[in-house]
């Protein structure tokens, strides 16, 4: 039972999303400039992310042996085949990653708060994200993939930034009474999620070593030992989608006792429950991790290919840029006023829904037998649906609550973001054309 | 919680009102402090695996490859007439094969005397071999003696190899584990089926007597291996 890949679909997503958010971000001059820039933040982030799974894409279509998990990136485990396209394409997501990782923390000091503000605040923020995305791809491809894990303490620290504020916005809610300090508890837990549910899936099994288990298979096909501090940054990142959640989630049952479920309370206890499946198929599987060193390398049952597409695939690659927009509209960071920006939205969130319930309903017949009029009907419905209740499914995303108001920041010179963008621009080509370069060069080989 | 704008070069205002709150910074330090905790034991988990994985990757991994044997015996005795060539088939079938053991190879003896009691009677000629049928084993091995014959009364003694690479005696072989030592030694499905012989007899008379048929005996001898591994 082969699965389809949600990759290409992911791919698509994020990069329509991120050029729509840029056009909308540049367009609306009239609009709170620090909102401006944190939707140009999201849509450059979109775009690397979108960047991101077309290259996965493209490596699980021209190299169907050669295709590999996150964990390869993250953990920089990868060592070059001399095959110089392949390379380079690993080059690739190494640069991506590291601007992924660089723009989300850059969110998360912009979002639901401006953390930092002054004439100099903006003008560090970009240059921070240069030099970081610029030197970062060059320090891991020379200095060996696994030093890539260092990047752990950044990624660390952007998930403690909004833990931090999450529990400032759910703390000032339900103990001082503040009403308002709910959209930045919200904002926080749905950023934490959008950007860290990869992670959050497997609370169980870092908690109760059962990911250590899976690492060490990945450890016996490394080809030196590793350090005490590359295990630090393995277990760094692990820690980094635990946390969020044991606090989100406590955070989330009290309130939900309170007052009653939430989108975020909902998602967030889907979260912690598919961690708690996934450690327990950790343990069925106990026996296949370990058994490159222990027998044999064996491959993972189908179910297991099956479930982690139900659950991680569908959450990383559909919901999180659905997240992602619901966060866009709802802090209004794109100026939804004008008639044009708001015709522009609506494409942008049928789109969205209709890419990826084509997707599910594609993703399900990979599963399961249905018959293609089955799906092609099921599609037809949905398609239905989604003209028939634009309005109230675009009203949905921009309904007039109050998150917005609460974003608020310093002013920020204009030439900022064409400056910004422009600076992306030239990191998305340096990042392609150093991977090409060195890649041909064999280094790293 | 909001900044207005500042004429600062940086204003970190954000940062000092995110942590202005007493319990909020408690469950935040509670947060962190759990989360060294769980830093701290998983990384010593993990660097106690690395440890020992690294010990078995990088380990001296030579092994010495060695074989309990046990057999397992055909007998059957014919009678043939001058110029009959007769198939004798035995089957080796997989239940009969002990838990944990392989076919490792088949031996065959053809053992026959000059019965006839007439004076000055030469020995038989006799022929055998093992024709190819849908039993896996080595064929093409080099070692096979497949065919044979004998013109005064020697036994004739034929042999199939049928695990690839077993000769009885022990093997060095590399490998992370005795599992992976043992796998190429595992695998089912050799030696099992129908072994034949095919005999063919030719008597010898003195002049104006007749020897016209030779009682033959046929013994096959199944050898089965058990492998185990030790560390060199």
């Amino acid at each position: 039972m082969a699965t389809e890949s949600l990759a290409p679909v992911a791919a698509i997503t994020d990069l329509i999303l991120g050029t729509l958010t840029i056009i909308l971000a540049n367009r609306a001059v009239n609009h709170d400039p620090h909102k401006r820039f944190t939707a140009l933040l999201f849509g450059w982030t979109f775009i690397f992310i979108g960047a991101y799974y077309m290259i996965i894409s493209v490596i699980e279509l021209r190299y169907p042996d050669g295709v590999f998990g996150w964990s390869l990136i993250q953990f920089g485990t990868y060592a070059p085949t001399g095959n110089g396209t392949f390379d380079a394409l690993v080059f690739m997501l190494y640069g991506l990653q590291a601007g992924i990782n660089i723009l989300t923390l850059a969110l998360a000091l912009h979002l639901p708060f401006d953390l930092g503000s002054g004439r100099g605040w903006t003008a560090a923020i970009i240059g921070g994200v240069g030099v970081y995305a610029i030197t970062m791809p060059i320090v891991v491809i020379f200095g060996g993939f696994s030093i890539t894990v260092v990047q752990s303490i950044m990624i660390f620290a952007t998930s403690a930034i909004w833990t931090m504020i999450y529990i400032r916005g759910i703390v000032a809610e339900l103990v001082h009474g503040d009403e308002e300090a709910r959209s930045a508890s919200k904002g926080a837990g749905l950023l934490l999620i959008a950007f860290y549910s990869g992670t959050m899936i497997w609370w169980l099994s870092t908690v109760m070593l059962a990911n250590n288990a899976w690492f060490s298979g990945v450890i016996s096909q490394m080809s030196e030992s590793s350090s005490i501090f590359y295990l630090l940054g393995v277990e760094t990142l692990w820690l980094s989608g635990l946390m969020p959640l044991v606090v989100v989630f406590l955070g989330e049952g009290y309130r939900t006792f309170k007052k009653g479920a939430s989108l975020l309370s909902v998602v967030i206890f889907v979260v912690a429950v598919i961690g708690f499946i996934n450690y327990f198929i950790d343990i069925a599987v106990t026996d296949i991790l370990v058994s490159c060193y222990e027998t044999e390398c064996k491959e993972l049952p189908a179910a297991y290919r099956v479930w982690e597409t139900l659950t991680t695939g569908v959450l990383s690659f559909l919901f999180v840029p659905m997240l992602f927009v619901y966060i866009l509209i709802q802090y209004r960071l794109i100026d939804t006023s004008s008639d044009e920006n708001r015709n522009l939205l609506r494409i942008m969130i049928l789109l969205l829904l209709l890419i990826v319930s084509s997707s599910f309903i594609e993703m399900i017949q990979s599963l399961i037998p249905v018959p293609q009029m089955v799906t092609a009907s099921l599609l037809a419905i949905a398609v239905a649906f989604f003209i028939g209740w634009e309005e109230r499914i675009t009203g949905w995303f921009v309904d007039e609550s109050t998150d917005g108001e609460t974003v608020v920041g310093d002013t920020i010179l204009a030439q900022s973001f064409s400056k910004f963008s422009v600076m992306m621009s030239v990191v998305l080509v340096y990042i392609i054309t150093i991977s090409w370069l060195f890649a041909a060069m064999g280094v790293g080989a | 919680m909001s900044n207005e704008e500042s004429e600062a070069e940086f204003d970190f205002s954000g940062f000092t009102e995110l942590l202005d709150d007493r319990t909020s910074n408690i469950v935040m330090v509670v947060a962190l402090a759990l989360s060294v905790v769980v830093l701290a034991y998983t990384t010593l988990d993990l660097a106690n695996l690395n440890e020992e994985v690294r010990g078995l990757v990088e380990g001296d991994n030579n092994w010495d490859v060695s074989f309990e044997l046990q057999s397992m015996t055909f007998q059957e005795t014919v009678v043939m007439v001058d110029g009959e060539q007769r198939q004798l088939d035995f089957d080796v079938d997989p239940s009969d094969v002990p838990d944990g053991f392989r076919v490792g190879e088949i031996r065959a003896i053809i053992t026959y005397g000059e019965t006839s009691g007439l004076p000055a009677d030469p020995a038989d000629s006799v022929a055998a071999n093992v024709p190819q049928t849908g039993m896996q084993a080595q064929w093409g091995d080099d070692n096979n003696t497949l065919s044979g014959s004998s013109n005064d009364a020697s036994d004739i003694e034929l042999l199939l190899r049928t695990h690839p690479g077993f000769t009885g005696q022990s093997v060095n072989a590399s490998g992370l584990n005795e599992y992976q030592v043992l796998q190429p030694w595992l695998v089912e499905g050799f030696g099992t089926g129908t072994f034949s012989v095919v005999l063919e007899l030719n008597t010898q008379s003195p002049p104006f007597l007749n020897d016209s048929d030779e009682e033959i005996v046929v013994n096959v001898e199944v050898v089965l291996f058990k492998p185990s591994a030790t560390p060199v």
